[in-house]
């Protein structure tokens, strides 16, 4: 192994400038995230039913998170369209209390009001039909409801101005060395 | 002087400003078992954790200063020593007192991915830590925050505030209370990174994601002994269950430990072994599992800029017929600070008695291979960079802006 220069030579100066300069491009050079799908109404559906616990998306979507276009299994037949909570503590209230999707004699109320709570789309009470999900979390209120989206510019545009100003600090140690 | 001083609080002010503007989001954490390559084969020389990981010491900070980052030129004659300090050295704590902390970015393209295709998350990791050595007595932990969409197996498993959503929440990794019998006996109780195989950064990598051992947020409450000797160094855990999720059918109980044996400056090899239940899988919500992982390690370094870290596991669980996870790497360090990786991995989880047909990772192998840059190229700074190709994901480009305090 050896090091890159013995002695503080203009290739070795114009290296350093092009590692500060790159640290800087590098991260200008990130693009903004997109955002995701909103998670609220499992633990609506949970206090709505006095539930065990939040159920998994997928007691109505057919995906695990759910999203937008994804609320496909039967007992969620009668929910589409649900743009927040209220719709759709509304939509549950209209709900039929004898509704079976599963045709398993359970009402799918009775499903998700059991201890542990069971999957109204699947028949019987195996593992296939585990609905809960773990909570995370210690219990402490959220830190932060719903925040906008947050862009990733002015805190890389202040690491940006930490690197020049610590480069700038060596290049004045080095230049006053030199001397 | 007054220039001085102005210069000074300078460099302290906007180190701390620039990382507490950027505390708002997160997920990861290091440790460099291919340290060995320099002739460290014990982790607590640079790290709090006997095992390794997070925490520097102040001999930690010096010795990253000094052989992990890349040096341009020659020091002059005046150049003043290394500084065991944080924030770049402008602030010595007290000798009981560690304090440190991490930050990451991360890009990932995946071109494969349709909608995908381009993903940033501007703070993967923004992570403080402390310890407090009272004595006999050690205090320490950690605490950051995360900001990860609904349904993430990421930082999930350690947040502290309850959001269930994309917001922002307040994690914690690590925290413990420990007491030290000797200089090497240490018995440390709280949430802990879990002892078992190679403690690697990577943790994507399936030996790490299979046993769920990484320090993302895999850690467990429970009862840890470590024990660091001049030929081994051993810790072994009792887990009790991560109580920062519930309810309690999710916990997993069980134990993880690790054995190594330091043959001499250069060769250290290890085993393995986690055992684990749970009456619900939090990930796979298959019921009453049982979970195990046993395995053997290696760690060399034949040359002194060249290592190898490997390790493979068997894998078992309930209702599932038994599999393997495995990863080989070789690390290159081309010049001072500037690391070649290359590593294979291989993955098969074992096909479950509930499944028809095998499928990739499966009963059928997975096999995966990176390419790494890993460029220590200020103090403190790091830039990685990993081509990740894998049967069931062809092409996967990551990168990674990290500085560390």
């Amino acid at each position: 192994m050896y090091q890159l220069s013995p002695q503080r030579t203009p290739l070795a100066i114009a290296t350093r400038r092009l590692v500060l300069t790159s640290a800087w491009l590098v991260s200008l050079s990130f693009v903004p995230a997109t955002a995701s799908a909103s998670p609220s109404f499992p633990g609506a559906i949970e206090q709505y039913w006095e539930m065990a616990c939040a159920p998994k998306c997928s007691i109505c979507h057919t995906e695990n998170p759910g999203t937008a276009s994804t609320p496909d299994q039967p007992f969620a037949d009668s929910l589409t369209g649900l743009r927040k909570d209220a719709d759709l503590l509304a939509a549950l209230d209209r709900l039929d209390p004898k509704r079976d999707v599963d045709g398993d004699g359970i009402p799918d109320q009775d499903e998700l009001r059991a201890d542990p709570p069971t999957d109204p789309n699947v028949p019987g009470s195996g593992s296939e039909a585990q609905v809960c999900v773990p909570r995370y979390g210690c219990g402490a209120a959220r830190i932060a409801p719903e925040p906008p989206a947050q862009s990733p510019y002015p805190a890389l545009a202040l690491v940006g101005l930490v690197a020049a100003v610590l480069g700038r600090r060596l290049w004045t140690a080095s230049s006053a060395r030199s001397n | 002087m007054k220039k001085e001083r102005k210069s000074r609080g300078l460099s302290l002010v906007l180190p701390l400003a620039a990382f507490l503007f950027v505390l708002g989001f997160s997920q990861n954490a290091h440790a460099y078992a291919w340290m060995l390559q320099h002739g460290y084969t014990a982790c607590s020389t640079c790290h709090a954790d006997p095992s390794g990981g997070e925490l520097l010491t102040p001999y930690g900070r010096v010795t990253s200063d000094l052989i992990l980052r890349m040096h341009y030129g020659a020091p002059a004659k005046d150049d003043p020593p290394p500084s065991p300090g944080v924030f770049w050295g402008a602030w010595e704590p007290p000798e009981p007192l560690l304090v440190s902390g991490s930050y990451r970015n991360l890009y990932v393209i995946r071109p494969n991915q349709p909608g995908h295709e381009v993903a940033f998350v501007p703070v993967m990791q923004a992570d403080l830590y402390g310890q407090l050595r009272l004595g006999k007595f050690r205090l320490g932990g950690s605490l950051g925050l995360s900001k990860v969409t609904a349904g993430s197996a990421n930082a999930r498993a350690a947040q502290v505030t309850a959001g269930q959503g994309n917001e922002l929440n307040l994690i914690a990794r690590n925290y413990y209370a420990g007491y030290e019998f000797s200089s090497e006996f240490l018995l440390r109780a709280g949430r802990l990174n879990l002892p078992f195989g190679v403690r690697i950064p990577e943790h994507t990598a399936w030996v790490r994601e299979a046993t769920r051992t990484d320090r993302e947020s895999d850690q467990q409450h429970g009862l840890a002994l470590a024990y660091v000797g001049e030929h081994m160094r051993a810790e072994f855990m009792g887990i009790g269950g991560n109580f920062q999720l519930g309810p309690d059918q999710f916990r997993e109980r069980g134990y993880s430990a690790y054995v190594e044996g330091i043959a001499n400056s250069h060769l250290a090899a290890g085993i393995s072994s986690k055992v684990t239940f749970a009456e619900v899988d939090r990930l796979t919500y298959e019921a009453n599992t049982l979970r195990q992982a046993h395995g053997l390690t290696l760690r060399a370094a034949p040359f002194d800029n060249l290592s190898l870290l490997a390790e493979v596991d068997a894998l078992f669980r309930t209702n599932a017929d038994a599999g393997y996870v495995g990863f080989a790497q070789v690390n290159y360090e081309a010049i001072q600070g500037l690391h070649v990786l290359v590593t294979g991995e291989i993955l098969d989880q074992g096909l479950a008695q509930s499944a028809l047909v095998t499928s990739t990772g499966y009963g059928e192998p997975n096999l995966g291979g990176w390419l790494s840059l890993d460029w220590f190229f200020f103090k403190q700074l790091e830039f990685r960079t990993d081509l990740i190709t894998r049967t069931t994901d062809k092409f996967t480009l990551i990168g990674q802006l990290h500085f560390y305090l």
